[in-house]
C-alpha cells in the first residue's frame, strides 16, 4: 500500500533542512488535483464501477436486512435483543455510542484544528466530516429503535401538545437529544457548506446535461467570486467557532446518561473527558481504517500522504493515553473512594464475568496504541491499519464494559443477571455497517473526497511560501 | 304472549323465532331453573342476575354476535363497577380453606382469606391466589365428550339410565364435605354394592397411623403456636404443606418479634431445606430416614437431664457433630419450656415416629397447651394407597360394572406398583368428572365437565374443624355440573334435592339449627366447629426403635410447593412462581447436596460465563424403574438425600402444564411418578447415576455457585442489605439501631426535596417473620394483571413479578443460614427513577406515591437502570398476547378492572395497589370520614400469613406503620444513597441457643466498619 509518494515524504520529514510538503508530487497543480479528485467521479471506469457495485451491493444487502429487522422488531419488541432485567440497556446502546464516538473526528478536523491553523487537515477534512454525517445517521438510529414503543419516540422533543407536557429537562436522555441533534446539524451544515465551491467545479466540468443541473441546484450559484468566497471564508469561520464547543460538548452529555445515574460503574465524574478522549481516539482510528485503503485504490497518496496519516497516529496514542489514564484512574478512585460498590464493580469488571471483555478493551485501546511511540510502526501503513482496527474493535467492548458490566451486577446480588445477546444483536450491529458503508459508498460515488478548493489554497501557500 | 302487547324485536330471527335464533338464545342466555329460586334468598338473586350477566360476556368467546342485556334498572344494593365480596371456600386434599371472592359486576377477580376461618384468618396460600386463574383457564374442559368425540349432557343423562347399577363404585378425591359425606352414605344405603375408594397422591396416612398407634383411633392434633416456646420440626411440613400452615405462621409469626428480650425458638432436623429449616434458629441437615434415631437422641438427653421418662427409645448412635450437638441444646431447652413446646413431624416419617412424638409431647406437658385434638373424619377410611389397592384388585375380580371418578388423576399421580391404567381399562363402563380433561379422562369412556368451586355450591371442613360454605359467585361458564349434582343422580330417592341434602349436612355435623345454615352462607363459616374437640386416651407406648435406614442414597417426595401434585400444573402463575429456596420456574429438580454430586461425578461449578443455568441430569432407580430428573446442588440439602417434588411431567396438562407431543405446549418437568410404589411413597433407598445429560433451567436468581469475585461481593454487602442479629445483642431501647449498620457522609439531595401534606404512605416489611411461602408474589400478580412470561423469557431474565422475594445464603454450604428479603418499589422520595425519565412518565403523587404513568412511557428503561432495587419490570415483548387468542377470551375475566393491562413496550412496577388506596380513600370521603389505620392493605400485604408487610400512613404517628418505622429494628436500604425510600425493612432477628452461639453475626454487632463513613452518627 506504501507509494513512491510515501517513500519521498518519509525522506522529506527525515531531511531537518526542509519544510515537508503537505501535497506531493512534482507535476500537482490546480489542474491536477480537479482531475485527481473530481476525475473520481467522472471517469469511473470499467474496472471501478464492477468493484463500486459489487460493494454496494453488498452494503445495500446488510442494509435492507437492517430494514428487516427493524420492521420486525416494531411489530415483536425490544425483546428480540438480548436486553433483560436488571440490563437493561445493551447492545443498541452500546452500538449507539460507538457510533457516536467514531462521530468526533470529522468535526474536530474541520473545526478546531481549523482554528488551531492546522493545515495538513484540509487533505482529510471533507472525507472524516462526511464519515461523521454517516456515524451519527447510524448513532441516531439506534436510541429511536431501541425504546419500547417506537412509535412515540417523538415525545422526546419539547413539541407543543395536546397535552400540555413538556419533556423532563433533569433527565440527560433529554439532554442527548438535544446534543446529538445540535451536533448533526452543524455537523451536516458545516459539511456541506464546505462542498459547495467543490460542487460547483463539478458543475463547471460536467460533460452531460443531468449531471451540470444536479450538481448546479447543489451548487446553489456558486461562481467563485471574491463576494462569495468573502462571505464564504467568513460563515466557515462561524460555523467552527460553533462547531467547537460541540466537539467537546456531544460526547460530554452522552458521558451523562451513564455519568448522572447511581449505578456503580457510571456514576463517575471522569465520564466527561474520559468520554471525550475516547470519541477522539476511536473517530480518528475510523478515519485511518478507512482512508488507508481509499487512498490507495484512487491514487490519492501525494494528497493524503503518510505525513497525514503519522499526525493522525500521533493524535491516536495521546487519546489512547489519555484513555488508559482513565481507565487506571477509575481504578484508582473506586479504590481511594472507599464506596463498596464502586469498588466491587471495578473488581468485578476486571476479573468477574466479563473479564475477556475488559481486557480485549485494554489490550486493544491501551496496549497496541502505544506501539505508535514506535516510528517505524507509525509510518508503517499495513501496521497503523491493524492497530486502527483494534482500537475500533477496542472501543466498542469499552461502550460494552462500561454499560453492561456494571448493569449486570449493581446493588442488590439478588437481581445479578448475565447478559446474553441474541442473533439479533449481531445482525442490527452488522446492519448498521451496512448503513454506513452504503452511505460511504454513495459518497465515494457521487461527492469529492478531498477538500479540493482548500487543498489548492495549502498547494498556493507550499508552492509560494516566500522563501 | 299476549297479542295485545306491543312486540319489539331485535332481528328478523327473534321475530320470527326461527330454530336457529332460539338455539342461540339458548347458548347465550343460561339456563333458568325456576327450583333454584324457589326460596332463595335475596343474596342467591343478585349471585344468579350477576353470574347471567357476566355469562352474557362470556358467551362472546365462542360467537361472533354479542347480546348485551343492560338492566332496565339498576337493582338494589348493586353499584356497577363496586366490588362485592363473597364468603367461599376451596377444598385441597380433603382440607377446607375458607376464602372471601372479590366480584366485579358478577365476575369474581380476586380471593383473599376468609377471616371467621380459624386457618385462614384472612390469609392465604399461594394455591388460593393462583384459584382464580384455574376458574378462568381456557383449557378447563368445557363440553362432555363419550370416547374423545364431543357429546352433550343429554347424552349422558340419557347413558347414565342405562348404566348397570350392581356394580357401581366411586373413586373419588378425598373430600371434607359433610354434604359428600351424606350423598356417599345415601349412595351405599340406596344403591347395593356401590363401593367408595377415596385416592389422593399426597396424604397424611402416616400421622393418622401414628394417632392410631398410640391413641387405638385418628385424632387430629392441634397446634397452637402461639404458646410455644420452642418448635422442634422433625422434617415436617408445619410451615409449609400442611393443611394448617397458615394459622401456624401466624401464631408462631407472634412469637418470631422480640417484645421485652423475649423470642420463641425453631429448631430443624430434615433431609430438605426447606421453609421449616430456612426459618429455623438452628437446622441439622440430615437423611429423612436418620430422624428416628435423631428423636431417639433427643429423648436419651431428656431423660439424662433428669426429665424423667416411661421408657426410653433405643436407636443407632447418632454420628453427626452438628445433629448431636443440636440434640443437646434440643433437650435443654424443652426442659426449661416444659408444657411451652411443639415436637411436630411431617407427613414423610413413618407412624412409628409420629407416635413417639405424641409420647414426648405428653410427657414434656404440651399435651393440653400447645397441642390439643380434634377427631379425625378419617377415623375409618383405609389409607388412600391401600383404597387405590383395593379398587384395583376389586376391578380386577370383575366387581366393578361402572366405574365413576371424581376429579383426581390416577392416571399420572398412582404409585407404580399399582396397575390402575389397566384396571379402569378393564372396567365396562368409565366416566370421570373433573376441571379438566386430562390423563385419567382419556382412560374413561365418558369425560363430564366439572364445576369449579366458585361455581357451585359446596361446603368443606377446614383442618381445625371450621364448617366452610362454598358459595358460587359465577354461573358455570361451561355449562358445568357439581361433582354432588354427578353424584345424586345415581341416587333414585331425591332426599330433598340437593340444597335440602346441605343444609341437612351443615346440620348434622355442627349442631346447628336452620337459621344457622342461613348466617353461615353469609359468613362462609358455621358458628359452630365440624370437628369435635378429642381427648384422646394414650396407651403408654412400648419401646421406640427408629426405623432400620441403613447406608446409602435415599429419596424423598413431597407435594409441589407450587403445583401440589400436579393439579396446578396448568396455572402459569404458578408455573411461574419462582420456587422458593431454589428460584426455579417452570421445572422440577433434584435437590442434591455438593458432596452427594461430587461423588456422583456432577458439575459442582456453573459455568459462570455462559449465562446459561444448564443442569446436570441424574438417573434415580428404585426398584427396576428409573427416571431422569435434573439436579440442582442446594445448600443444606442432607448428604445422601435427594428431594423430588411431586406434580411435573403431566402428559396431558393442557396449554400451560403441557400435552405429550404438542409442540406449542411443551411437557414441564420431569414425571416421578414411576419410581414411587404404594409401600414407598415418602422416603426410598434409591440408586443414583450421572445421566450424563443437561437440561436448562429458568431461574430468576442466579444459581448460588457463582464466580469467586460474585460471592465475595455478596458476602460483603449482605450484611449492610439484609439487617440480622441475635437476640442477645439487640436491645429494643436503642433507637436506629439496625439503620447506623452503614455509615455514610451526611447525605444532601440534588433538588428541592418535596414536601408531603395529608397522607403519607409507607410500608414495613418483618424481614423476622417473612418464611417466603410467596403468596404476596402471587396475590400480586392476582390483584395486577401481571402477566406469564414463560420459561423462555424467564430464562431471559424478563419475569415480570411486582413483588420478589430474593433469598441468599450465608455460611457453611452443608448448613447454611437462609436470609430473605422481599422487595417491591420502595416508592423513594427522592426517586431516581423520576429524574432520568426523559418524558416524565414516572412521577411523584402528593402523597409520596411514585407513579407510573404507562401510557406516557415510551420505553427507554432508563428508570430501570437507575433503580438501585430493580424493581421495575419491561414490557419486552407483547406478553399479554395470548390473551388475542379467541379460545382464551375467557382468560380475560380474571383481570383486575381497576388496574390497566400494559401494553408492550411501557415499564410498569409495584404501585402499593393504589387502586386500593383510591377505593378506600373514595369511600372515606363520601362518608366524610378519616381513613382507618390498616382500612387500606396492599394485596401482598392482605395475604400474608405472618403480618410480615404492613402498610399504612407515615404521616400519622399513631398507625402501625409508623410504629414500625420508628421501632429499633427498622432500617431503610440502601439508604445511603438518598434515596429515601418509603419502604422499611425490620432487621431479622435470631434466637439462637446460648450453646450453640459460636459467633455473632457481622451485622449483628451493627457499626461495621465502613470506610466512607466521615459523618459520623
Amino acid at each position: 500500500m506504501s507509494s513512491q509518494y510515501d517513500l519521498e515524504i518519509l525522506q522529506e520529514i527525515e531531511d531537518p533542512t526542509i519544510r515537508p510538503k503537505l501535497i506531493m508530487g512534482e507535476s500537482t497543480t490546480y489542474a491536477s488535483l480537479d482531475d485527481d479528485v473530481v476525475g473520481i467521479i467522472e471517469g469511473f471506469t470499467q474496472k471501478t464501477s464492477i468493484a463500486w457495485y459489487l460493494m454496494i451491493g453488498a452494503t445495500l444487502s446488510v442494509l435492507t436486512m437492517l430494514g428487516g429487522i427493524v420492521a420486525y422488531l416494531i411489530v415483536t419488541g425490544v425483546g428480540i435483543w438480548g436486553n433483560q432485567s436488571p440490563v437493561f440497556w445493551g447492545w443498541p446502546i452500546v452500538n449507539f455510542v460507538f457510533w457516536v464516538g467514531i462521530a468526533h473526528a470529522g468535526t474536530l478536523i474541520s473545526a478546531i484544528l481549523f482554528l488551531l491553523k492546522q493545515d495538513w487537515r484540509t487533505s482529510i477534512n471533507r472525507f472524516a466530516e462526511a464519515m461523521t454525517i454517516f456515524a451519527v445517521c447510524c448513532a441516531g438510529l439506534f436510541p429511536g429503535i431501541h425504546v419500547g414503543r417506537m412509535w412515540v419516540v417523538y415525545w422526546l422533543f419539547p413539541i407543543p401538545n395536546q397535552m400540555e407536557m413538556w419533556p423532563n429537562f433533569r433527565s440527560p436522555l433529554l439532554w442527548d437529544v438535544f446534543a446529538v441533534g445540535t451536533y448533526a446539524t452543524i455537523s451536516l451544515l458545516f459539511w456541506y457548506m464546505g462542498l459547495i465551491p467543490d460542487l460547483a467545479t463539478i458543475r463547471d466540468r460536467a460533460t452531460t446535461k443531468l449531471r451540470q443541473g444536479i450538481y448546479a441546484v447543489f451548487s446553489m450559484g456558486w461562481t467563485g467570486s471574491s463576494r462569495h468566497w468573502h462571505r464564504y471564508e467568513k460563515a466557515y469561520l462561524i460555523l467552527a467557532g460553533l462547531a467547537t464547543p460541540l466537539v467537546l460538548s456531544v460526547h460530554t452529555v452522552v458521558s451523562f446518561d451513564f455519568a448522572v445515574s447511581q449505578l456503580p460503574g457510571w456514576h463517575t465524574t471522569i465520564f466527561p473527558p474520559y468520554f471525550v478522549a475516547g470519541a477522539i481516539f476511536s473517530g480518528f482510528a475510523m478515519v485511518n481504517t478507512l482512508i488507508i485503503p481509499i487512498r490507495s485504490i484512487f491514487k490519492l497518496q501525494h494528497i493524503v500522504t503518510l505525513r497525514h496519516l503519522e499526525v493522525m497516529n500521533k493524535v491516536i496514542l495521546a487519546t489512547g493515553s489519555m484513555v488508559g489514564y482513565a481507565y487506571a484512574m477509575e481504578f484508582f478512585i473506586a479504590w481511594y473512594s472507599g464506596n463498596p460498590y464502586e469498588r466491587f464493580v471495578f473488581e468485578n469488571r476486571a476479573f468477574g464475568n466479563y473479564w475477556w471483555a475488559y481486557w480485549t478493551m485494554v489490550s486493544c485501546n491501551v496496549i497496541f496504541p502505544q506501539l505508535f511511540w514506535f516510528k517505524s510502526i507509525r509510518r508503517s501503513v499495513p501496521a497503523m491499519l491493524a492497530i486502527c482496527i483494534l482500537v475500533n474493535v477496542g472501543m466498542w467492548f469499552e461502550r460494552f464494559v462500561i454499560t453492561v458490566t456494571s448493569l449486570s451486577r449493581d446493588f442488590l446480588p439478588g437481581s445479578w443477571n448475565y447478559f446474553k445477546p441474541t442473533t439479533f444483536d449481531y445482525l442490527t450491529f452488522l446492519g448498521s455497517f451496512g448503513l454506513f458503508f452504503t452511505l460511504f459508498l454513495l459518497f465515494v460515488r457521487f461527492l469529492p473526497m478531498i477538500a479540493i478548493s482548500e487543498v489548492k489554497g495549502i498547494l498556493y501557500k507550499q508552492n509560494n511560501s516566500g522563501h | 304472549m299476549d297479542s295485545n302487547n306491543t312486540q319489539y324485536w331485535r332481528s328478523l330471527g327473534e321475530l320470527k323465532q326461527t330454530d336457529e335464533f332460539q338455539e342461540n338464545a339458548k347458548k347465550d342466555l343460561p339456563e333458568f331453573h325456576p327450583e333454584d329460586f324457589s326460596g332463595v334468598s335475596r343474596r342467591r338473586f343478585m349471585q344468579l342476575t350477576g353470574a347471567s350477566m357476566a355469562l352474557a360476556g362470556v358467551s362472546s368467546c365462542r360467537w361472533d354476535n354479542e347480546k348485551i342485556l343492560p338492566f332496565a334498572s339498576r337493582p338494589a344494593n348493586r353499584i356497577p363497577g363496586k366490588a362485592v365480596h363473597y364468603a367461599s371456600a376451596l377444598e385441597r386434599g380433603g382440607y377446607g380453606f375458607g376464602v372471601s371472592v372479590t366480584s366485579y359486576d358478577g365476575r369474581p377477580i380476586k380471593v383473599e382469606g376468609n377471616k371467621s376461618d380459624g386457618v385462614s384468618g384472612g390469609a392465604t396460600d399461594v394455591f388460593a391466589q393462583a384459584s382464580i386463574l384455574e376458574l378462568y383457564d381456557p383449557d378447563r374442559s368445557r363440553v362432555v365428550t363419550q370416547d374423545g368425540a364431543e357429546s352433550t349432557w343429554e347424552a349422558w343423562d340419557a347413558a347414565k339410565d342405562s348404566l348397570p347399577l350392581d356394580g357401581l363404585a366411586f373413586l373419588v378425591e378425598a373430600s371434607s364435605s359433610p354434604t359428600v359425606a351424606s350423598i356417599r352414605q345415601k349412595i351405599v344405603e340406596t344403591v347395593s354394592g356401590a363401593q367408595f375408594f377415596e385416592y389422593e397422591s399426597v396424604s397424611r396416612d402416616n400421622e393418622i397411623a401414628g394417632a392410631k398407634l398410640v391413641f387405638g383411633t385418628a385424632v387430629r392434633p392441634q397446634y397452637d403456636a402461639s404458646k410455644a416456646e420452642v418448635i422442634v420440626s422433625f422434617d415436617s411440613d408445619f410451615f409449609s404443606s400442611h393443611p394448617a400452615q397458615i394459622k401456624h405462621n401466624r401464631d408462631w409469626a407472634a412469637k418470631r418479634r422480640p417484645m421485652n428480650g423475649r423470642m420463641g425458638r425453631l429448631y430443624e432436623a430434615g433431609s430438605r431445606l426447606g421453609l421449616e429449616g430456612g426459618m429455623a434458629d438452628h437446622r441439622a441437615p440430615m437423611r429423612s430416614s436418620d430422624v428416628g434415631n435423631f428423636i431417639a437422641l433427643v429423648e436419651k438427653l431428656l431423660v439424662d437431664h433428669g426429665h424423667a421418662l416411661d421408657t426410653v427409645a433405643t436407636g443407632a448412635a447418632v454420628t453427626n457433630e452438628t445433629a448431636a450437638e443440636m440434640a443437646a441444646a434440643i433437650a435443654k431447652d424443652l426442659g426449661e419450656n416444659r408444657g411451652k413446646s411443639i415436637l411436630v413431624a411431617g407427613p414423610n416419617q413413618p407412624a412409628e415416629v409420629h407416635a413417639r412424638l405424641h409420647h414426648l409431647n405428653r410427657l414434656l406437658g404440651n399435651m393440653g397447651s400447645t397441642i390439643t385434638f380434634t377427631d379425625e373424619p378419617a377415623q375409618a377410611r383405609p389409607t388412600h394407597n391401600e383404597a387405590l389397592a383395593a379398587m384395583v384388585a376389586s376391578a380386577k375380580a370383575g366387581a366393578i360394572k361402572t366405574l365413576v371418578i371424581i376429579e383426581g388423576n390416577v392416571a399420572y399421580d398412582a404409585p407404580s406398583d399399582i396397575d390402575v391404567v389397566g384396571a379402569i381399562e378393564g372396567i365396562a363402563n368409565t366416566v370421570r368428572i373433573g376441571l379438566y380433561n386430562n390423563e385419567t379422562s382419556g382412560l374413561c369412556n365418558w369425560h363430564l365437565p366439572r364445576t369449579h368451586s366458585f361455581e357451585a355450591w359446596g361446603d368443606a371442613v377446614a383442618y381445625d374443624g371450621t364448617f366452610l360454605v362454598s358459595q358460587p359467585t359465577i354461573a358455570p361458564i361451561w355449562g358445568a355440573r357439581s361433582a354432588e349434582e354427578l353424584m345424586t343422580s345415581f341416587l333414585s330417592t331425591r332426599f330433598g334435592g340437593l340444597a335440602k341434602l346441605r343444609e341437612g349436612a351443615f346440620i348434622a355435623a355442627t349442631d346447628s339449627n336452620a337459621s344457622a345454615w342461613r348466617k353461615a352462607v353469609h359468613d362462609g363459616v358455621g358458628a359452630q366447629k365440624a370437628l369435635k374437640a378429642a381427648t384422646p386416651k394414650m396407651s403408654i407406648a412400648g419401646a421406640f426403635s427408629p426405623m432400620g435406614a441403613g447406608a446409602g442414597i435415599e429419596v424423598t417426595f413431597a407435594p409441589d410447593p407450587k403445583i401440589w401434585d400436579g393439579r396446578h400444573a396448568n396455572s402459569a402463575w404458578l408455573q411461574e412462581l419462582p420456587e422458593f429456596m431454589t428460584k426455579v420456574t417452570w421445572d422440577n429438580v433434584a435437590l442434591m447436596n455438593v458432596a452427594t454430586a461430587e461423588k456422583l461425578g456432577l458439575r459442582t461449578e456453573a459455568k459462570a460465563t455462559d449465562g446459561h443455568a444448564i443442569a446436570d441430569m441424574v438417573t434415580i432407580t428404585v426398584g427396576g424403574n428409573s427416571v431422569n430428573v435434573p439436579v440442582y446442588l442446594m445448600p443444606g440439602q442432607a448428604a445422601d438425600s435427594i428431594a423430588l417434588t411431586l406434580g411435573y411431567g403431566r402428559t396431558n396438562a393442557g396449554q400451560i402444564g403441557g400435552i405429550e407431543g404438542d409442540e406449542d405446549a411443551p411437557m414441564v418437568g420431569f414425571d416421578v411418578t414411576s419410581i414411587r410404589s404404594s409401600n414407598a411413597s415418602h422416603i426410598v433407598a434409591a440408586t443414583v447415576a450421572n445421566a450424563n445429560a443437561t437440561h436448562e433451567l429458568a431461574m430468576t436468581q442466579e444459581h448460588h455457585i457463582v464466580d469467586d469475585i460474585g460471592m465475595r461481593g455478596t458476602e460483603d454487602r449482605l450484611s449492610a442489605l439484609v439487617r440480622e442479629a441475635n437476640l442477645s445483642d439487640f436491645h429494643e431501647g436503642e433507637e436506629d439501631h439496625f439503620r447506623h449498620v452503614v455509615h455514610h457522609p451526611p447525605l444532601e439531595s440534588l433538588w428541592t426535596e418535596r414536601s408531603h401534606d395529608g397522607h403519607a404512605w409507607g410500608m414495613t416489611l418483618d424481614l423476622s417473620v417473612c418464611n417466603g411461602c410467596n403468596a404476596c408474589v402471587v396475590a400480586c400478580q392476582s390483584e395486577n394483571n401481571i402477566p406469564a412470561v414463560g420459561k423462555s423469557e424467564v430464562i431471559m431474565s424478563r419475569e415480570m413479578h411486582w413483588m420478589r422475594i430474593d433469598r441468599y445464603f450465608s455460611g457453611d454450604l452443608d448448613n447454611p443460614k437462609l436470609v430473605t428479603q422481599q422487595v417491591n418499589c420502595q416508592q423513594c422520595e427522592n426517586a431516581p427513577c423520576e429524574q432520568v425519565c426523559p418524558v416524565a412518565a414516572t412521577t411523584h403523587t402528593e402523597e409520596g406515591l411514585n407513579d407510573m404513568v404507562y401510557n406516557r412511557c415510551v420505553g427507554t428503561r432508563y428508570c430501570a437502570n437507575n433503580c438501585a432495587y430493580k424493581v421495575r419490570r419491561f414490557n419486552y415483548k407483547n406478553f399479554n398476547k395470548n390473551l388475542e387468542d379467541e379460545n382464551n377470551e375467557v382468560a380475560k375475566l380474571a383481570l383486575n378492572p381497576e388496574v390497566t393491562v400494559r401494553v408492550r413496550g411501557v415499564m410498569e412496577k409495584c404501585t402499593y395497589c393504589v387502586q386500593r388506596i383510591q377505593e378506600v380513600k373514595i369511600d372515606a370521603k363520601n362518608a366524610v370520614r378519616p381513613i382507618k389505620d390498616g382500612e387500606i392493605v396492599p394485596a401482598c400485604g392482605q395475604v400474608c400469613p405472618t403480618s410480615a408487610i404492613v402498610f399504612g400512613d407515615l404521616a400519622d404517628p399513631a398507625s402501625a406503620v409508623s410504629k414500625g418505622r420508628a421501632s429499633a429494628r427498622a432500617y431503610e436500604m440502601l439508604a445511603e444513597l438518598n434515596n429515601k425510600p418509603r419502604n422499611s425493612y425490620l432487621a431479622k432477628i435470631r434466637n439462637p441457643h446460648p450453646d450453640l452461639v459460636t459467633a455473632a453475626p457481622a451485622a449483628g454487632a451493627g457499626h461495621a466498619s465502613d470506610p466512607a463513613d466521615q459523618g459520623g452518627h
